[in-house]
C-alpha cells in the first residue's frame, strides 16, 4: 500500500505543480541582484523515476479499478526502475552537472554545498553564511518529479521533468528568483515509446531519453539566470 | 425560417474567427522606417492589488517596422508602461496565433530614452506552445519596446499538447463517464506576426 502512495505522490507532484507555478514566479534580474558566487545546495531529486500512463481505463472503474491500475501501475515503475538501477541511471547527477556546467559558462562560481532535506520539498533552513567561504546567493531547485508519462492507452510515453528552482540572497534570505523548471519542446521529444512493452524493452534508450531532459531542464534554470 | 440562417452565419462565423494568419517571415515589399517612431501604440495598466494587469494584442504583417543601416528590417510595438511607486513583475507572452509565434526580444527605457533593462529572444523560453519571459520592473522603467528578432525567423518549433477528452457512456440504466487521453501535434514558426499578452503583478508575498 506504501508503495502505492510513493507511487501516486510522484505522480501527483509532477502533474499538479506546473498549474500552481504561475502565481509565485519571480523572475531573475541579473543586473540588479549582484551574485557572483553561488551556493548550489544539493538539488532535491526524486529516486524513483515515475512510469505512469494517464487517463488508464482501469482507474475509471471506481475505487476497486483505481487501486487494481494504481497496482499495476506501480508494479511497472518498479520494474523499470530496477533495469534503470542496471543502467547506472542516476537523475540527480545528470541534472546537477548541466546545471552547474551551464552556471559556470555563464560566468558564475559555483560552490556546492551538501545538505539534508525532505523531497519535492524547498529548503526550509538555509544554511548559515560560512565567512571563510562566502556565497552571495543560495540555489535552491526541487525536482518534483521526472519519468515517462504516457497522456493515454493510444499515446506515447513521453519524458517528462517538472519541479521549482529558488535563488536566495545569503544573509537576508531575499528571494532573487523563483521559477519552475521544465524541459524545452525539442528535448521533450527526445524520446518515445509507444507502450510499456516497447519502453521496458529499450531501457538504455530510455534512459538516454531522460539524460537529454534532465540536462535540458538543468541548463534552463541556470538560463534564468543569464 | 430565421433561426436556421442564424445558425448558418453563427457556424460560418466561427469558422471565419478561427482563421488564424499564416506566418509573416520577410518584411520584403516593406519600406520601413529608418529611425523608430517611440509614441506608444499600447498602455499597460497598473495591476490592481493581488490581481495582474493584462494587455493582449495582435502584431499583424503591417505593424511599424524599422531597418537600420546595414541590418534587417525589425517589427516593432511600443508599449507605455504604468506608473509605480513601487518595484514589480512584467511578464512578456508570444502566443501562437495559428502556426505564427512573434519572435520578440525586449527593451525597457527610462524617462530619458535610455535603454535600461532588455531581455534577448533566447531569454524566453517555452511553455505549452508560447514564448514566455519575466522581468524584474523598477518604478523609473516608463517604456517597453517589443521588438522581432531576426534570427531564426520561419524555424519551427513541434509541440506536444495532451488533451483528455470525456464520454458519457450509457450502461443499461446507470452513465459510466470514461476519459480519454489523446495529444495533439502542433507546429509553431518565429515570424513577424503573432499575438501578445503583458501581465503587470506585484511581488509576490515574502
Amino acid at each position: 500500500m506504501s508503495r502505492i502512495r510513493n507511487f501516486l505522490a510522484l505522480v501527483v507532484g509532477l502533474v499538479l505543480v506546473v498549474g500552481c507555478a504561475q502565481q509565485r514566479e519571480i523572475p531573475y534580474d541579473r543586473q540588479t541582484a549582484q551574485v557572483r558566487t553561488i551556493g548550489l545546495l544539493t538539488p532535491a531529486v526524486p529516486e524513483e523515476t515515475t512510469l505512469f500512463l494517464n487517463n488508464s481505463p482501469g482507474a475509471m472503474f471506481g475505487i476497486i479499478g483505481a487501486l487494481v491500475d494504481a497496482g499495476i501501475q506501480t508494479g511497472r515503475q518498479d520494474t523499470f526502475n530496477e533495469h534503470l538501477r542496471q543502467q547506472n541511471y542516476s537523475a540527480a547527477s545528470i541534472f546537477t552537472k548541466a546545471l552547474i556546467e551551464q552556471l559556470r559558462k555563464d560566468g558564475y562560481a559555483v560552490r556546492e554545498i551538501a545538505i539534508g532535506r525532505t523531497p519535492h520539498q524547498p529548503v526550509r533552513t538555509l544554511p548559515a553564511v560560512d565567512p571563510a567561504d562566502p556565497v552571495d546567493a543560495y540555489l535552491d531547485v526541487a525536482i518534483t518529479g521526472q519519468g515517462y508519462v504516457a497522456n493515454g492507452m493510444a499515446t506515447p510515453y513521453r519524458p517528462v521533468v517538472s519541479g521549482r528552482a529558488r535563488l536566495v540572497q545569503a544573509g537576508t534570505n531575499a528571494v532573487l528568483m523563483d521559477v519552475p523548471v521544465s524541459a524545452q519542446p525539442e528535448a521533450l521529444r527526445a524520446a518515445e515509446y509507444p507502450d510499456y512493452a516497447t519502453l521496458i524493452a529499450q531501457v538504455p534508450a530510455a534512459a538516454r531519453g531522460l539524460e537529454v531532459v534532465l540536462s535540458d531542464a538543468g541548463r534552463s534554470v541556470a538560463r534564468e539566470m543569464q | 425560417m430565421r433561426l436556421p440562417v442564424c445558425v448558418v452565419s453563427l457556424a460560418l462565423g466561427a469558422c471565419a474567427a478561427t482563421q488564424a494568419p499564416p506566418p509573416v517571415t520577410s518584411l520584403a515589399g516593406r519600406a520601413c522606417a529608418s529611425q523608430m517612431d517611440l509614441s506608444p501604440a499600447h498602455v499597460l495598466p497598473a495591476p490592481q492589488g493581488t490581481r495582474a494587469s493584462t494587455l493582449e494584442f495582435d502584431i499583424g504583417a503591417d505593424a511599424s517596422c524599422v531597418a537600420q543601416a546595414g541590418e534587417p528590417g525589425r517589427v516593432y510595438v511600443v508599449v507605455q508602461l504604468p506608473e509605480m511607486a513601487e518595484p514589480y513583475i512584467m511578464d512578456v507572452i508570444s502566443m501562437a496565433q495559428g502556426e505564427a509565434t512573434f519572435s520578440p526580444r525586449l527593451r525597457v527605457l527610462n524617462a530619458a530614452g535610455h535603454v535600461v533593462s532588455e531581455k534577448p529572444r533566447s531569454g524566453f523560453r517555452h511553455r505549452g506552445t508560447s514564448l514566455r519571459a519575466g522581468m524584474q520592473m523598477q518604478p523609473a522603467y516608463r517604456t517597453l519596446v517589443i521588438e522581432s528578432d531576426t534570427e531564426g525567423l520561419g524555424q519551427g518549433t513541434d509541440h506536444i499538447v495532451p488533451r483528455t477528452d470525456m464520454y458519457a457512456v450509457p450502461v443499461g440504466p446507470v452513465v459510466l463517464f470514461t476519459r480519454h487521453g489523446r495529444e495533439d501535434a502542433v507546429q509553431t514558426r518565429n515570424a513577424l506576426n503573432g499575438r501578445m499578452r503583458i501581465l503587470a503583478r506585484y511581488f509576490p508575498a515574502r
